[in-house]
């Protein structure tokens, strides 16, 4: 019980030293409000679903059948018609323009070929400049061209099945499990959680010890009595509380901002979020204990910082990844994180499910601590 | 004292210049970094990322297993965007916990009794199963599965039709055919260098300028550099020199690895591109020297600079997300955010051959004017700092 409180005391100071700085230096409000007002942004910013792009149709056929097509496309939340043409000169300077990013066009003769049995062929012209979201408006639009083609095809059906009778057919029964309406919004603001508890504890704790360095507080450290392990601890406890509080009150925010569902525990989300919060403080520290000035760390810190969020499958999935960089995601704290947190807030993911995620950052916390404190030490010696 | 208003000396400024540049080159990991990270992040663009669905893991639970449900679920396969998952084939359990831990993102289950009942002229309905926590690529992949299973409804129907001895000529298929202007491989590094430029001048012009002039002030230097005849306007040129010319290196380094390994193209002008370029910049310094003038320390330097430049600049931009899907507060908010203009226009630069400032002039326009606020306003609040 003694040895606990040896060890404890000189911590406690540390960590009321720690406090006192960020109050003066307002970092504590900072702490506590712009991960909050980062989440909010994000949360009303990130998404993946493509909706509203600028379209143009040309309609070169102008009779009731090319007419019901461009209705469809008029009446998708996916696409914003800006004009109906009929004239096909006019689609190149709206696209160039950047007035439109994508031309639905309907040839001539579409409703006579449909009628005679010939293969009518519907033109999707995309802006290809924003690739992303080309791929994705390019293939929402033949998707709904195929619709189109099978309303088409079943009409035709059943003036045939007046002849000959009932026909076998097969349709799709589809169900979404976890996130029923797929918002977009219930996938990304869990993610974004994360994103931001990630970025803020890093990029703050790997100014703390840099900042020791720089105004020369170090050595008064090193003659005090209080070992490298201490002065840690002391170090990250206030961030590990802070970022803890952070989740709850991002989270809660959400909710009632973007009416994200969560069906999971609360408990276990703050559970496994030390362990995230944990691996990142680790990562800051060392980063701090092997740089120079604040400027570098800061540099270090989003070195390390952009590939993480880039493939930790938060925007991009690591599925469509080359298999090497696949790999590489294995060395990648957030990738873990990501499974977590959406896993808990969108398929109530039990502590068991999620046991190799958190052996992860369970390994990679001892690992990264092992490494700061080996590092921190060289530094004061 | 106030100093006179004369023209700023150049013989006092190349001092101030060389130390800030000593500084720059003595720190040789940020260095390196400020150079190596954009070519990281156009590799990293250019084989990693995308947002192309394809191969999505699909679990298929055949309860009928005759010749027509393996045809149809040999068709998910040929499709190329699926992959069927072999480790939990045919078992509803497997798939269910695997769809669960994210080993799969859709299952389909073929009822039994598909063939008899095929046969028998009625109709089968199959079940496709997505995990919505992964909205967007279940979302396409839905669609996907719908005309995979519509196409092959058809085909067994004109099958059916034929072998009654109809003739199924007057049943047409009406197809899409995709074009794409601009950008016909729809590479993503396209797309990227100009998000790109612009996140790393935000970076170095604003995130690192602030740094510089907030260190001066915390080491309390600055009463140090009012003390000699320096102008505080030379003092501050000097300073950020250095930083631009790191600036404009980078770009370089982007374009010409940009152009020359990754093959983007460059259907453009280079001058409507130095001009946009340089225009990007004046605004990104503005920022940056407009929020050092107002942190007290670097921390706080850091997260304001990072809040107020870099964030917006990667969320608000159009850069990652379309601006067009925001709601719409939020859009007239991406207005006042320098890199929207400044992507916009060199996205057009480097693809839409032809266009140059008759096309842009807005963008431009937009530019210079934020440029000028935010100097102007940095300029007097540093005045008042140091008189």
């Amino acid at each position: 019980m003694n040895k606990f409180k040896e060890f404890f005391i000189p911590v406690k100071h540390v960590i009321k030293k720690e406090v006192i700085e960020m109050k003066r230096s307002k970092m504590l409000g900072i702490l506590l409000a712009a991960p909050l007002l980062q989440a909010v942004v994000f949360g009303f910013v990130a998404t993946t679903d493509i909706k509203h792009v600028n379209t143009v149709i040309c309609d070169e056929d102008c009779t009731v059948i090319s007419r019901q097509l461009a209705d469809k496309f008029l009446n998708s939340e996916y696409f914003n018609t800006t004009m109906i043409i009929r004239d096909p000169e006019a689609i190149e300077p709206e696209l160039d323009a950047n007035r439109a990013n994508i031309c639905v066009r309907i040839p001539v003769d579409f409703e006579k070929d449909i009628k005679k049995g010939k293969r009518a062929a519907v033109q999707i012209i995309g802006d290809g400049t924003d690739s992303n979201s080309a791929t994705q408006t390019m293939t929402r639009a033949q998707l709904m061209v195929n619709d189109f083609s099978e309303r088409v095809f079943a009409v035709k059906l059943s003036a045939v099945k007046n002849v000959i009778g009932p026909l076998p057919s097969l349709s799709m029964e589809e169900r979404v499990w976890y996130n029923p309406e797929l918002k977009s919004a219930n996938v990304m603001v869990p993610g974004v959680i994360g994103l931001i508890l990630s970025i803020v504890t890093l990029v703050i704790m790997s100014l703390a010890i840099v900042r020791e360095k720089e105004s020369g507080n170090i050595e008064q450290m090193v003659v005090t009595p209080i070992t490298s392990i201490q002065i840690i601890t002391g170090k990250i406890t206030p961030y590990i509380i802070i970022g803890l509080i952070d989740i709850v009150t991002v989270v809660i925010t959400c909710g009632i901002l973007f009416k994200t569902p969560f069906e999971g525990s609360f408990v276990l989300l703050l559970t496994l979020s030390s362990f995230m919060i944990l691996v990142n403080l680790g990562v800051g520290i060392f980063i701090s204990t092997i740089s120079a000035t604040q400027q570098q760390a800061m540099f270090s810190a989003i070195f390390f910082l952009l590939p993480n969020v880039l493939l930790s499958g938060f925007l991009f999935p690591i599925k469509n990844m080359p298999l090497v960089l696949q790999w590489l995601t294995y060395i990648i704290p957030m990738r873990y994180y990501m499974v977590i947190i959406r896993g808990i807030f969108l398929k109530n993911l039990g502590f068991f499910e999620l046991l190799p995620e958190t052996a992860a950052l369970f390994v990679y916390g001892l690992v990264i601590f092992t490494m700061a404190i080996k590092a921190f030490k060289k530094t004061v010696n | 004292m106030k100093t006179d208003r004369g023209t700023l000396d150049i013989r006092r400024i190349m001092p101030v210049m060389k130390k800030e540049f000593l500084h720059i080159v003595r720190d040789k990991r940020s260095l390196a970094i400020a150079l190596l990270a954009p070519v990281v992040l156009l590799i990293l663009y250019a084989y990693a990322i995308t947002f192309d669905i394809k191969k999505i893991d699909l679990g298929v639970v055949d309860y009928d297993n005759s010749p027509m449900s393996r045809e149809l679920a040999q068709k998910f396969t040929a499709s190329g965007y699926f992959e069927v998952n072999k480790n939990c084939l045919n078992s509803m359990k497997k798939c269910v916990g695997a769809l669960r831990v994210n080993g799969i993102k859709m299952i389909l289950v073929i009822p039994r009794n598909m063939s008899s009942d095929i046969k028998m002229n009625r109709n089968v309905k199959l079940q496709v199963i997505g995990d919505g926590s992964d909205a967007n690529t279940v979302s396409i992949g839905i669609g996907y599965a719908g005309a995979i299973i519509a196409r092959q409804s058809q085909k067994i129907l004109l099958e059916d039709v034929r072998s009654r001895g109809f003739s199924s000529g007057s049943i047409s298929m009406i197809e899409p055919v995709p074009r794409v202007w601009y950008n016909p491989e729809l590479k993503s590094v396209n797309f990227i260098i100009p998000g790109l430029c612009a996140i790393i001048m935000m970076l170095i012009s604003a995130l690192l300028t602030s740094l510089t002039i907030v260190r001066e002030k915390e080491q309390n230097t600055f009463e140090q550099l009012a003390a000699t005849p320096l102008k505080p306007l030379e003092i501050m040129a000097g300073k950020i020199v250095p930083y631009i010319a790191l600036c404009l290196l980078d770009i370089v380094i982007i374009i010409t690895v940009g152009t020359l390994w990754f093959h983007v193209p460059f259907k453009g002008n280079y001058i409507t591109f130095a001009i946009f370029t340089l225009l990007f910049l004046f605004c990104a310094l503005g920022l940056g020297l407009l929020i050092s003038s107002i942190a007290p320390n670097q921390q706080i330097a850091v997260m304001g600079t990072a809040l107020g430049t870099l964030l917006p600049s990667i969320l608000l931009s159009g850069f990652v997300f379309p601006i067009a899907s925001m709601p719409f507060i939020i859009q007239l908010l991406t207005y006042l955010v320098p890199a929207k203009y400044y992507i916009v226009a060199l996205r057009t630069i480097f693809l839409k051959a032809g266009t140059g400032m008759a096309v842009l002039w807005g963008e431009a326009l937009y530019l210079l004017i934020f440029g000028v606020i935010f100097l102007t306003a940095s300029a007097k609040k540093f005045k008042k700092t140091i008189d």
